[in-house]
């Protein structure tokens, strides 16, 4: 499998770290739109789906910052009309579009690297920073779902024999209070017992090492490589033209040139490169499966 | 020479007058399946904690601890972390990972063991455990059992000379703990790994054992075989370790006879076999009779968690009888516990109906079903306490059902002196013994003066001392009217306790009956006793009931 | 140890506005947003590195594990109500009895940890800051907060308040692409509600946990004599 969700976590980082930042740093709203239709289509072809009510969620998202930017922002020359003697400008308007698709891209980008970038590869990278802090939130995620049963437990022992089963607001809160500073004993608690278990087992020896079940592949390796190619390519085509849509005080346009329809090209394989990679996988199984 | 030797040693926690061990020697060899016995509170986990550097706790200690030629303060400590491995009572607290497979590389890790080496290492301790089906699972996706299993594994991977293992089987149910004896035995067996294992139920292990060490406030009370282990107890019948015994030693022990002590279902068999006749084959039972009213009726009732999930009650019909007994068997997740819950009304039916009292339990509005009604001990009885002291527990709940704090004291005093924890009130509940503690929360349950009492799994984890209490309180608890409702594994406990029992099996309760005919029918789900005597006895349960039969066949002249 | 925290707080308070502004200079000001999360990633470098370097025995880092544990657990159990986040609260206390670095770490932390349950986003490295920070100062600050309970519960509401700004900031960058002040005044203004609600609550909080949860924490720290100055022999 070489989609996003199985590439080595480095890579998928670097993924996502190129994603954010051109989609930021571009200026551009043909970039931003981009960005938006390859979250789409990535977003839907995977297993993070989208539903009906996402796209609703968007909508708002879109018509409350599109229509509040010119309430605060008076820049641009095209005055449309007053509200409280402030200019309500059409620069104001449009920039506030792009703002939110610029906005709404990247909390789709997000959501797919809060289902990409799961617990497991996140700890795999803080460890390749530093591996007592990976060590220490792996811990933390031990004792979550741990707690959340006790928090369970607890709730349903007190009510079983009669305490704070009544439903006034006041039995509520006060049984809540109760059963979290319960919950804390007993997390302490236990965090003595796991703290002898990991002394047990040697930790606070010299020259800890590190083991992860992550393998970074020669498809990593060329991934990798595509994604630095194309993060290159920005870079040095933004610099040599400038591809920046400026809103304020005029509309100005980039020049139509090469440079910026490679910048374009480039930004466009960036951000439909999972797609692909999910689309060609797809193919692949079908191809495969046909000839058994 | 002795792989580990033990001299002289004494030791005290700071700040306390008496010493926790008094003067230990002994001495286990290589290779050697060695048990250590002994009532909760005897100095077992000291003891054990001491003999591994890493843990060995705070106070005067004096006296020699030689592990293979060096004694183990002056080991170091890769050594000491990686040769001496230590499994801990509860399968939770020693999980330090949110993954399976951190957890298996978590001590390689921290011995520096390089990453290829450790691909391998784990790789390897996951096929000799079979347990790669749940190699990339989170550790909280386990089960005790499993988790157990884990750390187990996770204790192996760093190829210890020794494992040391402090009631490792305490909080596990029947199969787990012979699943996990099970694998203690063949790691000694077919790896010759060294093993010193605390442990209150002997019934499984005994046999497996080639040295038995009892500690009795702090001294070694007795070092030596199995079989002589065994016949100790014909000297002392009476001692509060002869209940935990297997059934065929304690048949044995109580018969008082002059052969070899029998240690397994297997001896004890062909021990009564050889010995005693049986032309009275059966002990005359009296007929079970029940109470008119009725405490607890589940009529149909169906019960779901969720929408989506499987059902875990399917039309499970149920009636206890007020001022009875009652015991419900069976597996891990069969959903004893879901429907101690329904009973309580923590859970709602989707369908049937459930009469406490009489009366629907949706007719007791806000926390009437609670007061002077039902109450319910959880299985973890530390959930139940929320504050610094028991007292503070108490008193809190007395003041939900007590409007003057005068009845309130009333009735603390009165629970407290009837379980005998007066002198624990004080006490902080997270600093008392099991027993100590399931008898706290026990008070807890019946501060709202319950005329029904449901205990899930109140036996678990407690020695043998432990259970006879609570076997004295639940007669106390039936003596002044109130009906118990307990769900077990424990089937010895509820041969000897139990008025009516039943097994919940497929969503239902089936062979509802009393204990002694329940096991009698039984071939695989029965006592040790019934096991021993299957087919030469008729109805003979417990090994109390073997002994009868024994003797009577004996005074009849049976015997050979 | 002084001087240590000195230099931790200059790192704190002079580093990350320099930065800020150095930032400004150099890049136009339209990329404030991006900039200002790797600016906040960057404050917490020193931090983090300075607590790998540290040696720390197995049971603290245990009790980290849990009090980090505790405060997302705590989300979950107050959920209910809403703005009811215990996070402030937990890592104050923690910070008070077991030290600024044991607080900037709960703080944190927590935040990385409870996002991967409610959602990850540009607003996380924030949220590490604010809470990281909070926790820092509450360890700096352990004795008068010990001391006084009314200390404490002014702490508490500006511990509230300046999360809720530092918050309002992002909202603001983030909406604008650059530090728009009419539009963060507006924002502000928006939040009081919410802002009271955290004031509120950490008060509430404080007050009721600070000591049963100091009780045991300064219990565990002298039982096994945790959390004071290691010295390596």
């Amino acid at each position: 499998m070489t989609d996003l969700f199985s590439l080595h976590p480095f890579v998928a980082l670097i993924y996502f770290i190129s994603v954010f930042t051109a989609i930021m740093f571009s200026q551009n709203p043909l970039f931003s739109v981009i960005a938006l239709l390859g979250g789409i289509c990535f977003s839907g072809k995977s297993k993070i789906h989208i539903r009906p009510k996402d796209f609703g969620f968007g909508l708002l998202v879109f018509l409350a910052v599109s229509m509040t930017n010119p309430l605060f922002s008076h820049n641009g020359v095209t005055v449309l009309f007053f509200i409280n003697n402030n200019p309500v400008t059409a620069e104001a308007i449009y920039y506030g579009m792009y703002l939110a698709v610029m906005l709404l891209a990247v909390l789709l980008w997000f959501r797919s690297f809060n289902r990409v970038i799961t617990d497991d590869k996140w700890l795999y990278l803080t460890a390749k920073i530093s591996p007592k802090l990976s060590l220490l939130l792996s811990t933390a995620f031990r004792f979550v779902p741990y707690l959340q049963q006790q928090v369970r437990k607890i709730r349903s022992a007190q009510k079983a024999v009669g305490i704070f089963a009544g439903d006034s607001w006041m039995d509520k809160i006060k049984s809540t209070f109760n059963v979290y500073s319960a919950l804390i004993s007993f997390g302490i608690e236990g965090a003595v017992d796991v703290g002898a278990s990991m002394k047990a087992r040697g930790y606070g020896l010299k020259g800890r090492s590190n083991y992860s079940l992550f393998r970074f592949r020669l498809v990593d390796f060329a991934i990798l490589c595509f994604i630095l190619w194309m993060d290159i390519a920005l870079i040095v085509l933004s610099v040599k033209a400038d591809i920046r849509f400026v809103f304020y005080p005029a509309f100005l346009f980039p020049k139509a040139q090469a440079s910026l329809i490679q910048t374009v090209i480039a930004f466009l394989l960036l951000c439909f490169l999972p797609f692909i990679l999910s689309v060609k996988e797809d193919i692949k199984w079908r191809f495969l499966r046909s000839k058994i | 020479m002795a792989f580990l030797e033990v001299e002289n040693l004494s030791f005290g926690y700071p700040e306390t007058k008496n010493k926790t061990l008094y003067d230990i020697n002994f001495t286990v060899s290589e290779g050697e399946f060695c048990l250590l016995c002994g009532a909760s509170g005897c100095g077992k986990t000291t003891l054990l904690k001491l003999l591994k550097k890493q843990l060995s706790p705070y106070g005067t200690k004096s006296g020699k601890i030689i592990y293979n030629g060096t004694e183990t303060e002056a080991l170091d400590e890769k050594t000491s972390a990686s040769e001496i491995g230590f499994i801990m009572q509860n399968p939770e607290s020693q999980i330090v990972t949110d993954t399976v497979w951190h957890e298996l590389s978590f001590g390689l890790e921290n011995l520096g063991v390089p990453s290829d080496t450790i691909h391998r290492r784990v790789a390897e301790i996951v096929s000799f455990f079979g347990i790669g089906d749940w190699f990339h699972k989170k550790t909280a996706e386990l089960s005790g059992g499993q988790k157990q299993q884990l750390n187990l594994a996770a204790v192996l991977v760093m190829q210890p000379k020794i494992l040391l293992l402090d009631e490792p089987t305490a909080q596990l149910d029947p199969i787990a703990s012979a699943d996990f004896l099970h694998t203690l035995q063949k790691l000694n067996q077919e790896l010759g790994l060294t093993v010193l294992i605390a442990e209150h139920n002997l019934e499984d292990i005994l046999s497996v054992a080639d040295k038995v060490l009892m500690l009795e406030n702090g001294n070694l009370q007795f070092a030596g075989s199995p079989r002589d282990f065994a016949g100790y107890f014909k000297q002392n019948p009476d001692h509060p370790i002869a209940s935990a015994l297997p059934a065929a030693t304690r048949i044995y022990s109580m018969l008082q006879s002059g052969n070899t002590c029998p240690l397994n279902v297997k001896e004890g068999r062909s021990f009564i076999c050889r010995n005693y006749g049986h032309k009275t084959d059966s002990i005359s039972t009296k007929e079970y009779q029940h109470h008119d009213e009725k405490a607890v009726e589940l009529k149909k009732v169906w019960f779901r968690y969720e929408k989506d999930s499987p059902d875990i009650l399917k039309g499970t019909n149920l009636t206890v009888f007020q001022g009875e007994h009652f015991c419900i068997l069976g597996g891990n997740g069969t959903g004893k516990t879901t429907t101690v819950g329904i009973m309580a009304g923590l859970f709602k039916p989707y369908s049937g109906k459930v009469f406490v009292g009489g009366k629907r339990i949706e007719k007791y509005a806000g926390n009437s079903l609670y007061f002077q009604n039902i109450a319910v001990l959880t299985q973890n009885p530390q959930v139940l306490f929320l504050h610094k002291t028991v007292l503070e527990d108490l008193t809190e709940s007395a003041a939900v059902f007590y409007d003057s704090s005068d009845e309130g004291r009333a009735k603390i005093a009165q629970i407290s002196k009837m379980l005998d924890i007066e002198n624990l009130l004080e006490c902080h509940p997270y600093d008392l013994s099991g027993g100590e503690q399931q008898k706290c929360a026990l008070a807890k349950v019946l501060i709202g003066a319950p005329k029904i009492v449901l205990l899930d799994e109140p036996t678990k984890a407690l020695d043998a001392d432990g259970k006879r209490v609570i076997a004295e309180i639940i007669k106390a608890l039936k003596a002044t009217g109130i009906t118990v409702i307990t769900v077990t594994h424990d089937i010895e406990f509820v041969a000897e306790n139990a008025d009516r029992c039943g097994l919940f099996f497929d969503g239902d309760m089936i062979s509802v009956d009393t204990p002694t005919e329940f096991f009698d029918r039984n071939t695989f789900y029965t006592t040790a006793a019934n096991r021993i005597a299957r087919g030469y006895y008729q109805k003979a349960v417990t090994c109390e009931d073997v002994v009868m039969l024994c003797k009577q066949n004996s005074k009849d002249g049976a015997g050979k | 140890m002084r001087t240590k925290n000195l230099i931790s707080i200059g790192v704190f308070l002079i580093l990350i506005p320099m930065l800020i502004l150095l930032g400004t200079l150099v890049f136009k000001e339209k990329y404030f947003a991006y900039l200002s999360i790797l600016v906040v990633m960057l404050s917490l470098v020193p931090m983090f590195f300075a607590f790998e370097k540290k040696e720390n025995s197995s049971k603290e880092l245990s009790i980290l594990a849990v009090m980090i544990a505790v405060s997302v657990v705590g989300r979950f159990v107050f959920s209910w109500l809403p703005g009811f986040k215990p996070v402030t609260a937990v890592t104050i206390i923690t910070a008070i009895y077991l030290g600024s670095e044991a607080g900037f770490a709960v703080g944190s932390l927590s935040a990385v940890v409870s996002n991967f349950y409610f959602g990850q986003g540009p607003w996380t490295p924030f949220q590490m800051f604010s809470w990281g920070l909070i926790g820092f100062l509450a360890g700096m600050l352990s004795n008068p907060l010990k001391k006084s309970k009314v200390f404490l519960c002014v702490f508490g509401i500006l511990a509230g308040i300046s999360f809720s700004l530092t918050m309002d900031i992002w909202t603001t960058l983030w909406a604008d692409g650059t530090f728009n002040l009419s539009r963060y005044i507006a924002s502000v203004v928006t939040a009081l509600p919410l802002t009271t609600e955290y004031a509120v609550s950490n008060v509430l909080f404080l007050l009721l946990l600070t000591k049963p949860i100091g009780e045991k924490l300064e219990r565990v720290k002298k039982k096994y004599g945790l959390f004071t100055v290691h010295h390596r022999d």
